[in-house]
């Protein structure tokens, strides 16, 4: 979909709160742009150090969005859905409230 | 890969460290270089590196504060080639964008990101070394201070189980700890710290090693420098105490001089020649460096005043030739700036010109270039260094020790701080006398050796240097042609005392003589006048005997006459 948030996550497989990171950006995303407004993609530092190296990767986890801003880069385990949100800054407004 | 000089250390190849700290830095821990800006902390980390690469081992660079392409110019003027070692394989590099993004922190994090791409590079060239520069950046550029340290304690640990010798520098903390961001609490195997301290308008680097696992280290605040080689460290050897003692001479270079220390100086010696200007101090010191180099010995003579060429020509004034071919290049000539360089680079500068040139004899003229910007104590150990490490070679050194006119009455007071560091102690002295000015020559010290304590004069000749004996007489000593006059004087005296003794010899011969001829006389006169009165005595006694014969005779006559 042309007009789809690009995200990209680094995790790493030993950190818990990897998992607890991709949960709340994949909750929040769903919630404001819908299930197909989205992609992201999720990378395992230690399974891929290369793509860290390339991205200057330090933190995990790490957020990037590259689409529709780019450059913008949250790291933490991103728990505080409501600062991820406005971090992001994603659409105002749930859509499935809207439904 | 274990140094010699203990098991389990990873030598650094920087010039004097391995030495102060037994051995290198603990291998497979981490050490923390902490220092502030310029103090020459990354310089180290690198030079860990290249020189462990040259050694056979690999590394990698986890470059925080400046790009590795930054980096690596910087330190090619000191001699690290870093790019060779990458083109080898033999060197990774993290390049560590901190501040290229914009990044915002939301909750806790860690730093695998960071780990995962120092292991991938570790693995790349299957290093054995890290060095991360600097590490406190991250602090400065993250705010999640409690997220940091535990990442900080887990990146360690895991270096620490690969078995990676790591160097980590950090920042000097402003206030108390050692870091500003008390990285000491992570890397706790070994600590080095570096400073930059200004004193009378020149800086002199420090290293200490606070601690070191294994131990067997200095633990003084030891003196550094960085130049065209990197970073050098110059201590104190410990060598100090088992020099090789030598005993064979090496001529001064003056025939008379060597006459007074009792055969020369002795090889492996430090010897002060002190005096104010024009005493002829470096026309000793470079006569001892020709005849040491005719002698067959590598010389290096380090001037602080004059040229090469300049030397050269006043020597030959002199009749000493310093370029003569049968010296076959083992005199080696050098001028420096005083000002050219700190007092440390000075000093390290000339150790290694001694290595380099192989010297066996060194010339420093006038040390004193080197001290006066000091404070005495600081002075004091830099003499001492330097002659540990020149005796450590068994090099024998001739120091000149310029003194201002004014300071050469209390002499022993100016140059104590550096003689007590030197074995043989010669000072000259100008001393002026009916419009003339004279040079005298004393020994004031000769550790282990007989020498003479005399004064003498010492003359400047186109035949080279000569010693005269002094006159020493009542108006005190006296030198030149006031010496030479009085010379004349007293031999002229002298005569006149001869004379006048033979002359005396002659009356007393006379008087004598005399005597005799008197005595002949009044002994002749004795016996005449003896047989006169004897002759008169003998007479009168028998005219005594007559008259009272006679008396006799009449008494008799008269009693017969009564009684009859």
């Amino acid at each position: 979909m042309a007009d789809q948030w690009q995200l990209r996550l680094f995790t790493s497989s030993g950190n818990p709160r990897s998992r607890a990171a991709e949960a709340a950006v994949r909750e929040a995303c769903k919630d404001r742009l819908g299930e197909d407004g989205f992609s992201l993609e999720v990378i395992d530092v230690f399974e891929h150090p290369e793509r860290a190296e390339a991205e200057q990767v330090i933190a995990v986890p790490t957020l990037d969005v590259l689409w529709p801003s780019s450059g913008l880069r949250l790291i933490g385990d991103l728990a505080n859905v409501e600062v991820l949100t406005q971090r992001l800054g994603l659409p105002r407004g749930s859509l499935s409230a809207l439904d | 890969m274990a140094s010699s000089e203990g098991v389990g250390k990873a030598p650094t190849g920087v010039a004097g460290f391995d030495r102060i700290s037994n051995g290198g830095l603990p291998r497979g821990r981490a050490t923390l270089v902490c220092g502030g800006p310029g103090t020459g902390k990354t310089l180290f980390g690198l030079a860990f590196l290249d020189n462990g690469i040259e050694q056979g081992e690999t590394g990698v660079l986890v470059s925080v504060e400046e790009p590795f392409d930054q980096l690596a110019a910087a330190v090619t003027s000191v001699g690290h080639d870093l790019h060779a070692h990458v083109d080898a394989g033999r060197l990774a590099v993290c390049d560590i964008g901190i501040d290229a993004l914009s990044v915002a922190e939301v909750g806790d994090y860690d730093l695998s990101g960071l780990v995962a791409r120092i292991d991938r590079a570790i693995d790349d060239v299957g290093a054995t070394r890290v060095t991360i520069d600097t590490i406190d950046v991250l602090f400065m550029s993250l705010s999640n201070e409690r997220s940091l340290r535990l990442s900080m304690l887990s990146l360690f640990d895991h270096l620490r189980d690969r078995g990676i010798t790591t160097v980590v520098t950090g920042e000097k903390g402003t206030t108390d700890g050692l870091t500003r961001h008390g990285l000491e609490e992570y890397v706790s195997d070994c600590v080095v710290t570096l400073e930059n301290v200004v004193d009378q308008g020149l800086a002199t680097r420090y290293l200490r090693i606070v601690k070191c696992r294994g131990g067997g280290h200095e633990t003084d605040r030891i003196p550094f420098f960085i130049d065209d080689d990197g970073l050098q460290v110059l201590p104190v050897t410990e060598a100090a105490l088992d020099y090789r003692v030598m005993t064979d001479r090496v001529t001064s270079g003056v025939e008379d001089l060597d006459a007074m220390l009792n055969g020369g100086y002795l090889r492996g010696s430090t010897v002060l020649i002190s005096g104010s200007a024009g005493t002829g101090k470096s026309s000793l010191g470079a006569s001892f460096a020709h005849a040491a180099a005719a002698a067959g010995e590598r010389t290096l003579h380090v001037s602080f005043e004059e040229s090469p060429a300049q030397i050269v020509r006043n020597m030959r004034s002199i009749g000493v030739d310093l370029e003569a071919p049968e010296l076959d290049s083992r005199l080696m000539l050098s001028s420096v700036r005083p000002t050219q360089f700190g007092t440390e680079t000075h000093l390290a500068r000339i150790v290694r010109g001694v290595a380099e040139h192989d010297a066996s004899t060194l010339v420093i003229d006038p040390v004193t270039s080197l001290l006066h910007v000091g404070r005495p104590h600081e002075v004091r150990r830099l003499m001492t260094r330097l002659v540990d490490e020149l005796k450590a070679r068994g090099v024998t050194a001739v120091f000149t020790a310029f003194l201002r006119e004014a300071e050469t009455e209390n002499v022993e007071d100016v140059a104590a701080g550096v003689s007590s560091t030197v074995d043989v102690w010669i000072h000259l002295r100008n001393i002026e006398h009916d419009g003339e000015r004279n040079r005298l020559i004393h020994v004031l010290k000769a550790r282990g050796m007989a020498h003479s304590n005399q004064v003498r004069e010492f003359v400047l000749s186109d035949g080279g240097i000569e010693l005269m004996d002094v006159y020493l007489g009542p108006a005190g000593v006296l030198t030149g042609s006031a010496r030479v006059a009085q010379e004349a004087r007293d031999e002229r005296e002298l005569e006149e005392i001869r004379q006048r003794i033979s002359r005396r010899e002659r009356e007393l011969e006379t008087l004598e003589r005399t005597l005799g001829a008197d005595i002949e006389r009044m002994k002749a006169s004795y016996e005449t006048q003896r047989a006169d009165v004897e002759a008169a005595l003998a007479e009168a006694r028998l005219l005594l005997e007559n008259k009272a014969y006679e008396a006799r005779l009449v008494a008799r006559s008269r009693g017969i006459a009564d009684h009859g």
